[in-house]
């Protein structure tokens, strides 16, 4: 089928390389104009919309694998390509990823049931007195496209919001991020105390902020550093694989 | 009713492929990065929860603050960080 959304036609126009945007269109040319609809949405950054029109096309008897591929994925490929070409910038995709969130809300639960199992649980924060976020967040949309669960604790974490996450939802990897040489501190602080209540060796601990260094992450005694959202990822696959 | 049919075979090549993508606009953060604050949206509006100088408060209420820093200049060293 053709692509009958118009919407999505005119952010197609913003793919400029005639040759990728043939690749692009291919995506949904075989999707129903619902899927179109997902993904037109999922552009836009519309998580409310995403759920209800993923709610509704599981409904209506769409597989999660052709809403995967033929509404939210199509969707955050055009994501990609216009943040590549700085037609939007990282808060447009960090909205982006919330709404592939809000659809994969109604997939998860046949992944589930058909036996796909996440590669894990990641608690992930922003350590006690630091605000900042976004690596963070980028982090965490990663992690959640590679099949990972993560529980996000926000900012401004303290050691024991960290203690309590895990425990609660038996996870084996913690991230932490930090963008200020005044929190970064907290970090080291934060590890002591899963030591002090004896969860050190049931965690693997990864780090992450612009000021941090792979010197500093060993000596407040981490388990890895991770430079970017990529290293992010691979550091918690191989935390899990290992295990 | 729902669909249920799966194949887990097609979910693990999604997977791939959405990995993929978001290792691409991983790379293209850590460019971007070098030059545009990353908390500033493409209104040049300011999506940061911390106080920054280059923050224009003067808007209605509960709108973003509008970014006022220029992309050719170092934004990291206006934000708050106390």
């Amino acid at each position: 089928m053709p692509i009958v959304n118009e919407t999505l036609e005119k952010e197609l126009q913003y793919v400029a390389d005639p040759k990728e945007q043939a690749h692009i269109r291919a995506l949904w040319k075989h999707a129903d104009p619902l899927m179109q609809e997902i993904s037109v949405n999922l552009i836009q950054g519309k998580n409310v919309e995403v759920g209800t029109l993923t709610e509704s096309a599981l409904e209506k008897g769409f597989s999660a694998n052709t809403i995967l591929d033929d509404g939210l994925i199509a969707g955050m490929a055009i994501v990609g390509v216009k943040f590549r070409d700085n037609l939007i910038f990282v808060p447009e995709v960090l909205v982006a990823a919330r709404a592939m969130k809000a659809g994969m809300v109604y997939i998860e639960p046949i992944l589930s049931e058909s036996g796909v199992e996440p590669l894990g649980t990641v608690i992930m924060g922003t350590v006690k007195g630091d605000l900042h976020d976004i690596g963070k967040n980028l982090c965490i949309m990663m992690l959640r496209g590679a099949g990972f669960n993560v529980i996000d604790l926000g900012v401004d974490t303290s050691a024991e919001e960290f203690i309590e996450a895990i425990e609660d939802n038996e996870a084996n990897v913690v991230g932490m991020s930090a963008l200020l040489t005044t929190t970064m501190p907290n970090m080291g602080k934060t590890i002591q105390a899963f030591e002090e209540v004896e969860m050190r060796d049931i965690v693997k601990v990864m780090v992450g902020g612009a000021p941090l260094t792979q010197e500093f992450a060993d000596d407040m005694g981490a388990d890895g550093y991770g430079k970017d959202a990529i290293s992010c990822v691979d550091l918690a696959k191989s935390f899990y694989v290992v295990e | 009713m729902p669909n249920l049919d799966f194949d887990k075979e097609k979910y693990y090549t999604s997977i791939r492929k959405l990995d993929s993508i978001f290792r691409d606009i991983s790379e293209t953060v850590n460019d971007t990065s070098k030059w545009r604050c990353p908390y500033k949206n493409v209104a040049d509006k300011c999506t940061a929860k911390f106080g920054c100088r280059n923050q224009d408060r003067n808007v209605k209420e509960n709108e973003l603050y509008i970014c006022t820093g220029s992309d050719s200049l170092n934004y990291s060293s206006a934000w708050e960080t106390e």
